[in-house]
């Protein structure tokens, strides 16, 4: 008979904030959310509080000098969670200002217990427990009393059999929070950070007894419909492990030449790298990879970061984003985090049940990043195609490189190690013209062909043509015939 | 204006004009239960400044509610309202408290809206008011 105790874990409601957890808030803990001002700790603890409340678990939220109620009332009501019908029938809201003025600690526990014991609340709130801090400072109640009252009241919630909430701003763990910090069982820091001209907001679970939380720190927005957050993505070992890369299997290019090129197609699971100076011709290699997938019944997703709607690549593009065969994630939204976009991919790859997936271009990528992010871009970079690759789709990413015809260079971010395979696209100077000219660099694993071939550009495909074995001089730009 | 925020005026003055005779009584009433809900949500300092802004605006009709200074304590501008109601003729009496009253849930309805509104004066009033107002309105 296993006699260990079962600790039930609550789905917050927050999207991303259990996985954070470590699968949820274990019921009857005693947390602390704390944060500079202004990161979203009262949004949070409402979004949490509305998803959780209901007639047979109540909750109380006590309000005390921090944001006066009447604007925090007004303006959480804009958020969609904020369900009005559950205020006062599951959903008290009181306010201790007047006990903390009147009195001390003692008072104002006595007046949460009171409240607590009428309500029978399951979710206790205290907002803003830093000004019950301060108005013991200031009226030289000293803090000695904290750390007792702290406790006090962490065993008192835990014996309510309430799971309970401490919100308080705290610019950075100091002397006076470690009291607090020692008796909550789960502490979420939130944060907003400012680089050049970017503001991001992040999350921590600094400690969550009991279970494993996930580590680090997040990134979150607050948006229309509250908080959302995206965990950080870690490459699971389990999913890595699950998914067999099998060089067997491969998908077609939609270009039968190219196909052979590669030995047969692009192995599935891969990821792919295609680089090429500007016009020529990755945008529609990519299309014609994400034509074929619709056209055998693979589904694809693509990330357009270059391109607006109304520019949209190509009518081949278009069409097949219309059919609902690729699903478009089109983002010309700056400041994002790279969890931000791979979380809105791995959402619409799931949907789609997509196999195929394509990155238009690393360099509008990293733009899409704030500032603050494109410093770790190879890191992030390496984190995403892990996790996409993990997922069994097969990824195909565009990177625009200037043809330097002094050196053979495949990325400039020193990040084609990334890629499984290399697709190089250059110009080069034959009879007066520029011609484009392509070759695999490297298929991991696999053989493949060695040529440098030229190829055409036609309105939605790529031609690829003869093998430039009569030439030399090709990496240099310069074409000279051999025959 | 919206359909919450008619029903409340309607059953201020419902509730009101149905004992004009006790129009002191009733005035000393209706915001004492009113205080007691909303002080517990959004503190004595919210409800005491949500009050005197009442008074203030109020005040452009009756000049007289000015004499209900914001110094003081909460109970006290109610027994000094209900006492200054008492000196009043009955019509003006009845006006002013519904004036006062209806320009106190018009910043609060303002503020936080319809629904929370309607849900603290339902908390405060009780259902009565409201039933009585309806079915006096259908009559």
């Amino acid at each position: 008979m296993n006699s260990k105790v079962t600790i039930n874990r609550l789905e917050t409601g927050v999207l991303g904030l259990d996985n954070l957890l470590g699968g949820g808030l274990p019921e009857f803990s005693f947390n602390l959310i704390a944060g500079t001002p202004g990161s979203g700790k009262t949004t949070l603890a409402h979004q949490i509080m509305f998803a959780l409340a209901n007639p047979e678990r109540r909750a109380i939220f006590f309000t005390v000098l921090g944001e006066p109620p009447l604007k925090m009332l007004r303006y959480q009501q804009q958020f969609p969670f904020f369900d009005i019908d559950k205020v006062n029938s599951c959903i008290k809201f009181i306010n201790l200002a007047t006990d903390l003025l009147e009195g001390d600690f003692e008072g104002v526990l006595a007046r949460i217990e009171d409240e607590v014991q009428k309500f029978s609340p399951s979710l206790v709130f205290v907002d803003s427990f830093r000004s019950v801090v301060d108005s013991a400072k200031t009226r030289e109640l000293g803090l000695s009393g904290l750390p007792q009252f702290v406790q006090q009241l962490g065993m008192q919630m835990t014996s309510w059999q309430a799971t309970s909430f401490l919100i308080g701003e705290y610019l950075e763990p100091d002397e006076e929070s470690s009291p607090v910090f020692t008796v909550a069982d789960g502490i979420i820091w939130l944060s907003q950070i400012v680089h050049r001209d970017a503001m991001l907001r992040k999350i921590q679970v600094v400690k969550m007894r009991g279970q494993a939380q996930s580590p680090g720190v997040h990134t979150f927005r607050i948006n229309n419909d509250g908080v959302e957050i995206f965990p950080r993505a870690v490459i699971s070992h389990s999913t890595a492990d699950a998914i067999s890369i099998c060089g067997n299997q491969r998908l077609s290019m939609g270009i039968p030449q190219l196909d052979e090129m590669l030995g047969g197609g692009l192995p599935v699971g891969y990821s792919l790298l295609v680089v090429g100076p500007s016009g020529s011709g990755k945008s529609i290699l990519s299309t014609q990879f994400l034509a074929e997938g619709v056209r055998i019944g693979e589904p694809g997703v693509i990330a357009a970061f270059e391109k607006s709607p109304n520019q949209l690549l190509s009518y081949q593009l278009n069409n097949i984003v219309k059919s609902g065969k690729v699903g478009l994630i089109n983002t010309r939204t700056l400041d994002l985090s790279i969890d931000q976009i791979l979380h809105d991919m791995v959402s619409m790859i799931k949907r789609m049940n997509a196999k195929r997936v394509v990155i238009d271009s690393l360099s509008g990528f990293e733009l899409a990043l704030a500032s603050v992010f494109r410093e770790d871009f190879r890191d992030a970079l390496y984190r995403m195609v892990a996790v996409l690759t993990g997922m069994g789709v097969s990824v195909l990413m565009t990177a625009e490189l200037e043809d330097q015809y002094t050196s053979l260079r495949f990325s400039s971010y020193g990040n084609a190690f990334l890629a499984d395979a290399i697709l190089m696209q250059r110009y080069v100077e034959l009879g007066g013209e520029l011609k484009r000219v392509i070759s695999v660099v490297k298929v991991r694993a696999s053989n493949h062909s060695k040529e440098i071939r030229f190829f055409e550009v036609g309105p939605n495909e790529i031609i690829i043509g003869e093998a430039l074995t009569s030439y030399t001089g090709v990496l240099t730009g310069n074409l000279s015939s051999t025959l | 204006m919206t359909k919450a925020k008619s029903e409340l005026h309607h059953v201020i003055r419902s509730t009101v004009l149905r004992q004009q005779d006790l129009c002191a009584d009733v005035t000393l009433q209706l915001w004492e239960s009113l205080a007691s809900q909303l002080v517990l949500i959004i503190g004595e300092a919210g409800f005491k400044s949500l009050f005197y802004r009442s008074v203030h605006v109020t005040a452009k009709q009756f000049s007289w509610l000015l004499t209900l200074g914001p110094s003081l304590p909460r109970e006290a501008p109610f027994s000094n309202l209900a006492i200054r109601l008492n000196e009043l003729d009955r019509e003006e009496a009845t006006e002013a408290t519904i004036a006062l009253l209806i320009v106190f849930i018009d910043i609060l309805t303002m503020l936080i809206g319809d629904s929370l509104t309607t849900g603290i004066v339902r908390s405060a009033w009780g259902n009565n008011a409201f039933d009585l107002a309806t079915t006096e309105f259908k009559k």
